[in-house]
């Protein structure tokens, strides 16, 4: 007991301890009923941040924030906050989570287990669940997350799955976990959600005002930049500096000149950034950095307190300046603009702010556009994310105009997760362009929408000549040919076109000659286009591309297969049986047996009624070659959603 | 006996149902018909600082919702008993089981978790709890021993002449209806679990929930499973469909009348352990 006691006393010192940053700001919350709500910015309430504990119906919180948003200073507030109340509050920051973490979490054997990691090598005060049980229940417990993105969007999910039911059985404990802007899954209805939200300009005058005394220089500002001054990190800088640029990556850029290190030290400092994210971590062995950087610009950063050095690791003060340095180098090396570097510099496709600073600072349209396009390639969401949060692009209307296109469109997906990722993204951008597709209730209204657009790009009119071919038109010779095409977007969007058209066996056959091609790319379309037609002949050539040599080609046939059983329910029952054949193929790769778990949740109305019947075998074998608790538990979910609602 | 709230408040027992016949009828039976408001709760008292029964209805069939409603009576109660009542499918003929009859629960068994290997079917297993061996041996036994116990609680007048069993056995949960005895998969599951009275779709579900409820050594959850026989699993599909429909009121009676025989006996029991304890507790100080 009195090691207990011991504890407790320890954890109430490191938060007493805490420091917060002066001035301090009014923070607000915005509690939305769900995600849809919460990326439309549709609120049921608004809150002051410090009202947080009591509101808490349910004992957990998901509050997400742009980066910049003041998600740790929160976190550190609402800890000292409970130890007033009489809460014990166990803090847990993810920001110094390494490549090797993910090594040693996945090698826990148990959902407690992996919690009771995350607990002992991140928290304040290392802890496990068990010495958490031990603290007195009557005094409540509050489990603080601090960074869910900070960590891999698989391991992130699977920690908020660990945390709901941890919450179930544990008594008087509630968690908070903050996050970027991204759809998590939950297995209880019992998750509260919402925002951080910007600061009111009430806020940011206020504190204008008691800082310098005037408004007449804040009152000056270009809308842009006053915009940037939502964001408390921004504001911080500003009422340092009483300077402010107009976009994120330039106020970065001014900070570095100003106060760290010379233009070309800048440039070999983002180099040095970029090879350390190559380690899928924000904290770094401080000689590797320092053979790229060297020890004088290692100097300066550490004297401006810029870096921050811990023995032999590292990590930047603010992980907005390690990405702003990444996207740096990311942004003048058209070269890495691919799949590979892309996963490095997000994290997995968890933080998407690197790729938002490097397109603010691409020099022209042709590249900008260009890279939206590679962006788009490896991860929609991600080119949607990075549209919706960076300012002054050079990005043309032309390729928004794309890009809105195939959101819009994509909200009336078979598949029910791809229709909601598409929802969210469309949701998340905030452009009066983008309102319009957001309000776009019909394929034919963003045909109207596109062709109302006066451009004298001839790639754009080349485009939306192929976008616009109305649903169920005879598909010509060229539009086949365009599945071939270099350009991606092309290629990508014949791929899409085609699927709404009506192919003649010949020209399905022509598509399934595809599944043959030497590019893997091409292979991949050529099967995306095959599930919108069910017959026996697509049906074989899509079993056999399950076993193609390139993974992206296996991704687009096991969901092309369940699009064959899902759009024609003579052929269902043969679909799944055969799918339960290749079943060793499936399983090889964990990727195509998460894309096989997406793919079955097609929308109610739109499959067959045995639908749940015909997964289930496929499901249930799948299940029983999961090697993890979570695993077996994410089948579970699949079941449960296949369930009538 | 632990104290700690759950949520919402302190019940002792928690009662799930998963119909809506279910629910009507041991919400009656045991008189719990106050909404603990905005809740899917219902008690006998809403001032009681311990409920000694709470009872709700799972949102729909299957061990994956029963077992997300048994996970949040237990966040919100942290009932020391759990008891799921309704009906099941019985096996004719099997211990001489015949419409009607009550079956507790002395083994569970999950029939979905299987391995497809070289034209062979291999069984895998999850962990999850048992019926609890304290409610059996100390409070169901009494009740087999003695009809006049349970019997004549039951409300609903018997579709057919005769008169109900009450047998212990083993009750098997999939996530299917077992509604035609012609379907090869539902022959081998009924021929693979050879001793099974019983075939329904949530215990496991409890069961596997209380299981993993089981992590401090101050909270020991006990659950029990009381099923009414409604129809017959081995008989014909559409004979089975119009007799489910017959005798699922008086099968979802006659478990409530064993589960009300039982409860009652339970309570008192843990009354007069609490007094007891009461008084020990004042003698000694």
């Amino acid at each position: 007991m009195n090691e207990v006691r011991k504890l407790v006393d320890q954890i109430t010192a490191e938060i007493e301890r805490l420091e917060l940053p002066l001035p301090s700001f009014s923070l607000e919350l915005g509690w939305a009923a769900d995600y849809k709500d919460l990326f439309g910015g549709k609120y049921s309430e608004r809150s002051a941040a410090s009202a947080i504990v009591e509101k808490i119906r349910y004992r957990r919180l998901l509050v997400s924030a742009r980066g910049g948003g003041a998600k740790t200073v929160l976190l550190r507030r609402i800890a000292k906050q409970a130890l007033g109340l009489g809460i014990i509050p166990i803090l847990v920051s993810l920001k110094g989570w390494t490549g090797r973490n993910y090594e040693e979490w996945k090698a826990a054997p148990s959902s407690v287990a992996r919690l009771d990691y995350v607990l002992a090598k991140f928290a304040i005060v290392p802890v496990t669940a068990l010495i958490i049980d031990e603290f007195d229940s009557r005094r409540g417990r509050l489990i603080l997350i601090d960074g869910l993105n900070e960590v891999n969007s698989r391991t992130g999910q699977d920690l908020v799955h660990i945390l709901d039911e941890y919450v179930r059985f544990a008594a008087s404990t509630s968690v908070i976990v903050t996050d970027r802007l991204v759809r998590r899954v939950f297995d209880s209805q019992r998750w509260q959600l919402a925002e951080l939200l910007p600061l009111p300009e009430t806020e940011i005058r206020s504190q204008v005002m008691t800082r310098f005394g005037s408004l007449a220089e804040y009152q000056a500002l270009p809308a842009e930049s006053r915009e940037l001054l939502s964001s408390p990190y921004f504001l911080d800088l500003y009422l340092k500096d009483g300077k402010v640029q107009r976009t994120k990556s330039d106020e970065f850029r001014a900070y570095f000149l100003s106060h760290v290190i010379s233009e070309d030290e800048l440039d070999v400092a983002a180099n040095a950034a970029f090879e350390a994210y190559r380690t899928q971590s924000r904290t770094f062995k401080v000689d590797d950095f320092t053979k790229y950087a060297g020890p004088q610009i290692v100097e300066k950063l550490r004297d401006s307190g810029t870096l921050m050095i811990d023995g032999e690791l590292a990590y930047f003060d603010h992980h907005l300046k390690h990405d702003y340095l990444v996207s740096r180098f990311l942004s003048s090396h058209k070269s890495l603009w691919n799949a590979d570097t892309f996963k490095i510099v997000s994290f997995g496709a968890s933080s998407f702010e690197a790729i938002t600073l490097a397109l603010e600072q691409v020099p022209s349209v042709e590249d900008s556009d260009f890279f939206l396009r590679r962006v788009y390639d490896w991860n929609p969401y991600a080119s949607g994310t990075a549209l919706a949060d960076a300012r002054a692009t050079l990005v043309s209307t032309e390729m928004q105009l794309v890009m809105l296109a195939m959101f819009a469109e994509r909200r009336w997906d078979l598949l029910s997760a791809t229709a909601q990722k598409a929802s969210d993204t469309l949701q998340l951008i905030k452009s009066d362009l983008a309102e319009s597709f957001k309000s776009a209730a019909s394929l034919e209204e963003i045909f109207a929408l596109l062709l109302s657009l006066e451009s004298t790009s001839d790639w754009f009119k080349d485009w939306r000549g192929l976008y616009t071919k109305p649903r169920g038109a005879e598909a010509s010779e060229t539009d086949l040919d365009r599945l071939t095409d270099e350009d991606s977007v092309m290629g990508w969007t014949s791929s899409n076109v085609l699927k709404r058209c009506e192919l003649s066996p010949h020209q399905q056959a022509r598509v399934r000659e595809l599944l043959a091609a030497p590019d893997a790319v091409i292979r991949w379309r050529a099967a995306h286009v095959l599930g919108a037609f069910p017959d026996n002949d697509n049906l074989a050539s899509l079993l056999s591309a399950l076993g193609d040599q390139d993974l992206w080609v296996r991704y687009g046939a096991i969901r092309s297969l369940v699009e064959l059983a899902a759009r024609s329910h003579e052929l269902a029952d043969r679909v799944f049986s055969e799918i339960f054949k290749k079943i060793d193929l499936i399983s090889e790769h964990w990727n195509i047996v998460e894309e096989f778990q997406r793919a079955v949740l097609v929308s109610e109305d739109a499959r067959p009624n045995n639908w749940r019947d015909l997964v289930l075998p496929v499901a249930a074998e799948l299940q029983a070659r999961a090697v993890t608790e979570e695993r077996i538990e994410e089948w579970n979910r699949v079941l449960k959603a296949l369930l009538p609602q | 006996m632990t104290r700690k709230a759950g949520t919402v408040g302190k019940a002792r027992i928690a009662i799930l149902t998963i119909t809506k016949e279910e629910f009507d009828i041991a919400s009656d039976v045991f008189g719990l018909k106050k909404n603990l408001s905005a809740t899917a709760y219902f008690v006998s008292d809403l001032t009681a600082e311990i409920h000694p029964i709470v009872i709700r209805k799972s949102s729909a069939q299957t061990n994956l919702i029963s077992a997300e409603a048994a996970g949040e009576l237990i966040e919100d109660f942290r009932p020391d008993f759990i008891f799921l009542i309704g009906t099941a499918g019985g096996y004719g003929g099997r211990d001489e089981l015949k419409l009607g009859d009550v079956v507790v629960a002395d083994y569970l068994e999950y029939s979905e978790y299987w391995k497809y290997k070289e034209k062979r079917v291999l069984r895998r297993k999850l962990a999850y709890d048992h019926p609890s061996h304290f409610l059996l041996d100390r409070f169901f036994e009494p009740l087999r021993a003695d009809d006049l116990l349970w019997q004549p609680r039951i409300k609903v007048a018997r579709p057919q002449d005769g008169k109900p069993a009450l047998l212990p056995g083993e009750i098997v949960a999939g996530d299917r209806l077992y509604g035609d005895p012609d379907n090869p998969e539902q022959q081998r599951i009924l021929e693979f679990f050879d001793k099974a009275l019983a075939f329904e779709m949530e215990a496991v579900g409890l069961a596997r929930t209380v299981y993993r409820a089981r992590r401090t050594v101050d909270y020991n959850p006990q659950l029990m499973v009381i099923r009414g026989i409604s129809d017959l699993v081995n008989q014909d599909a559409d004979e089975n469909q119009n007799t489910r429909k017959e005798w699922t009121p008086y099968a979802v009676s006659a478990a409530c009348a064993v589960a009300s025989a039982l409860i009652e006996a339970l309570i008192k029991h843990l009354e007069s352990t609490e007094q007891q304890s009461t008084e020990e507790a004042g003698t000694r100080s």
